[in-house]
């Protein structure tokens, strides 16, 4: 009898201390799940502030709960800088880095992981050594040979240099290994050549590794400051990351303006985050196989 | 329709590993060829060579008539049905099964008629219009039959394409390939672990072993006259007890087999199937006789008997396996008298009806000597025509 309730108790303060355990769990990820966002959200309140509130209250609540809502800040930026300029500048550049990247580095990755070739092997290895070298280490030899190329300030000097790219043959590579050999094994004997094989069936089957592919390159070469700081002088040319650079010191600084100018500059990334994430989906590839 | 020809051919891999030596098979025109061997022995390496995806070391390979040993696999007009089945996740049945004939550039209609047909033939029209992940397993195998078949190629090459499938399904479906190649004849050569659908499915089966060719025939053949104590052991389940022994004269006709300190009669024409007997008799031999050979000894009927001591048995239902302690030494199997769980063993396949044997029984068994086959001790299997 005695027993009997003690059993209950154990179990009482058993659950008791899992539901704790929960809770505190969930406490932390919120607490940094606030860390993260609070900048965000800072620069979105912010973005929508009439200037000469911003900066006082940055540190009271109404940093995130304004009681004054206003579009002028974004009318600014357009009044004050070529923004639309910058944003296309931004969207083609990177763009074409990112769909060129796609089809260079797959079939780069496929051929490093299926076909056999001479010299596979050396080309593998520098490959991989690429991945560990910075761009800072080769930009100036980069510049050299754009510049003797005279193509300085242009659209191409910006994007060429990016569109191989060896993380992205690597991220290829290794998800081409993975994928179940007799599909293409398959598909050859049913009468398709390398490239039918390539499009009818590994092409489809690699969602997930584009999907992973677009959105890394895409951060990777967003943001990119120091090489378009390098090859190019006019604004005609120039991306976001310059654009922000030069709006941020042009006077009046007005701080309602500058997060304005930061929010639009970050929503593609979210828009691309967006398309890309349900083909992230795994095991697309192994479905067709036993199970 | 072709025949399939390999000539000494051999697969030594990048790594060293040989996987196929010297091996040398010709498959006639339609035939239903079944290749068996243990794991490892190279059986998928000779499909994938048939089917180019390999390329031999050495030898050559002919598919109707034409040395292929260098053609793609695209250019060879066979089929194949993968393990796995590798059927295609992004398309649905349907486009699986068109996926053949569109590489030919078959005109639409023509291909949408052949599709529906062998969908038909299959049982897989209610799902065509699904991807292979919502399909169960005998439905998949199917679908990789259709696809096998749906461009009629000259050869059919499966990897064991029924290892996926539950012990029912496998009985169900083994009788419908066997079923569906007699009407379509075409070659046909089926890999498989399973010495079962081995001796029910081929007209002939090649057994296989470490790369080499062991001996082909019809499935019947190699169960009864096995050409070494590697073919002897594997066809059958259980397979063939093979014990060190020595040949006897006796009385008359009849010569005397060792079992152990017992002895086995044995009638001369037994004996002279595998050579004169006097060059047979007092020399170290290996003896088979399989699990069948031995029956329950009738009460008192002490002819050809042996006594020896249950180890244990299984209840089948429709017979009991008997697996006693081997009075003579097994070939490949520690000496009786070992340790206890060392013990060699041999196994009688007994009806069913009679009295269940318990671990530790005397039991006498009348052997049919007339199923007797002798290996030199080198486990090849003696001839008279040697
Ligand atoms: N690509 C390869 N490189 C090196 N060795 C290989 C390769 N493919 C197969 N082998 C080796 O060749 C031998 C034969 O392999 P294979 O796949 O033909 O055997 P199998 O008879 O089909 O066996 P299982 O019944 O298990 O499918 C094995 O020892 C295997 O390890
Ligand atoms: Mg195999």
């Amino acid at each position: 009898m005695n027993g009997r309730k003690e059993h209950r108790l154990t179990r009482i303060r058993r659950r008791t201390a899992a539901l704790a355990a929960g809770a505190v769990n969930y406490l932390v990820l919120t607490a940094a799940a606030l860390l993260y966002i609070a900048p965000i959200l800072f620069m979105v309140v912010a973005s929508f502030k009439p200037d000469e509130r911003v900066l006082p209250e940055a540190g009271t609540w109404q940093a995130f709960f304004p009681d004054e809502v206003t579009l002028d800040n974004y009318a600014a930026v357009f009044r004050r800088v070529p923004f639309g300029r910058y944003m296309f500048n931004s969207l083609l550049i990177t763009g074409s880095i990112v769909g060129g990247g796609l089809v260079v580095n797959s079939l780069a990755g496929y051929a490093l992981a299926r076909l056999q070739w001479r010299g596979r092997g050396a080309v593998f290895r520098v490959v991989l050594a690429l991945m560990i070298l910075p761009l800072q280490a080769i930009a100036v030899p980069l510049f050299y040979q754009t510049t003797v190329l005279g193509w300085r300030d242009t659209y191409v000097v910006q994007i060429v240099p990016f569109v191989a790219n060896a993380f992205a043959i690597y991220l290829f590579y290794t998800f081409f290994l993975g994928m179940p050999k007799e599909l293409e094994e398959a598909a050859r004997i049913d009468g398709a050549g390398v490239w039918r094989t390539l499009v009818e069936i590994v092409l489809p089957n690699a969602k997930p590794a584009f999907a992973a592919a677009a959105i890394t390159t895409f951060l990777m070469y967003w943001g990119l400051y120091l090489w378009p700081l390098m090859v190019t002088t006019h604004e005609d040319v120039r991306p976001l990351p310059l654009g922000i650079a030069t709006f941020r010191t042009l006077p009046p600084i007005q701080w309602g303006d500058i997060m304005a100018f930061a929010v639009m500059m970050v929503a593609p990334v979210l828009v691309v985050f967006v398309i890309f994430q349900r083909w992230f989906v795994r095991g697309v590839a192994t479905t067709g196989m036993k199970g | 329709m072709a025949t399939v020809q390999l000539n000494h051919v051999e697969k030594v891999f990048p790594d060293g590993t040989r996987a196929v030596a010297d091996f040398s098979l010709d498959v006639r025109d339609g035939e239903f060829l079944v290749l068996v061997g243990p794991s490892g022995c190279g059986k998928s390496t000779i499909l994938r060579m048939l089917a180019g995806l390999e390329e031999p070391t050495g030898g050559e390979i002919r598919i109707g008539g034409e040395t292929v040993n260098h053609r793609p696999p695209q250019k060879r007009n066979v089929a194949m049905v993968f393990q796995q089945y590798a059927l295609y996740p992004h398309k649905t049945v349907r486009q699986n099964l068109a996926f053949p004939l569109r590489m030919m550039k078959m005109a639409k209609a023509e291909r949408n008629k052949r599709v529906a047909r062998v969908a038909e033939t299959l049982g897989l029209t209610p799902w065509l219009d699904r991807r292979p992940k919502h399909l169960s397993g005998g439905q998949r195998q199917r679908v990789a039959m259709g696809r096998a078949m749906v461009r009629n190629p000259a050869v059919f090459l499966l990897d064991e394409p029924l290892s996926n499938l539950d012990a029912k399904l496998r009985v169900q479906v083994r009788a419908e390939i066997a079923q569906l190649q007699r009407r379509l004849r075409t070659t046909t050569i089926y890999v498989t672990h399973d010495q079962v659908e081995a001796m029910t499915l081929g007209d002939r089966v090649a057994v296989l072993l470490d790369g080499r060719l062991q001996q082909i025939g019809g499935g019947r053949e190699l169960y009864d006259a096995p050409a070494n104590v590697f073919v002897a052991g594997f066809l059958g389940s259980p397979g063939m007890n093979i014990f060190h022994t020595r040949l006897h004269g006796g009385e008359g006709d009849t010569l005397e087999l060792e079992f152990g300190e017992q002895r086995l009669a044995v009638p001369e024409e037994a004996a002279a199937r595998f050579g004169r007997v006097d060059a047979l008799l007092e020399r170290p031999l290996l003896a088979g006789l399989r699990p069948e050979a031995f029956s329950p000894a009738e009460d008192g009927a002490r002819e050809n008997g042996v006594r020896v001591r249950v180890a244990a048995s299984e209840a089948l239902g429709y017979e009991n396996l008997v697996y006693f302690e081997s009075p003579a030494p097994v070939f490949g199997q520690p000496a009786a008298g070992g340790e206890e769980h060392a013990a060699a063993r041999m196994v009688a396949r007994l009806p069913a009806a009679g009295p269940p044997s318990a671990t530790g029984d005397s039991v006498v068994l009348t052997v049919d000597a007339r199923r007797l086959v002798l290996f030199d001790r080198e486990g090849k299997a003696l001839s008279a025509k040697d």
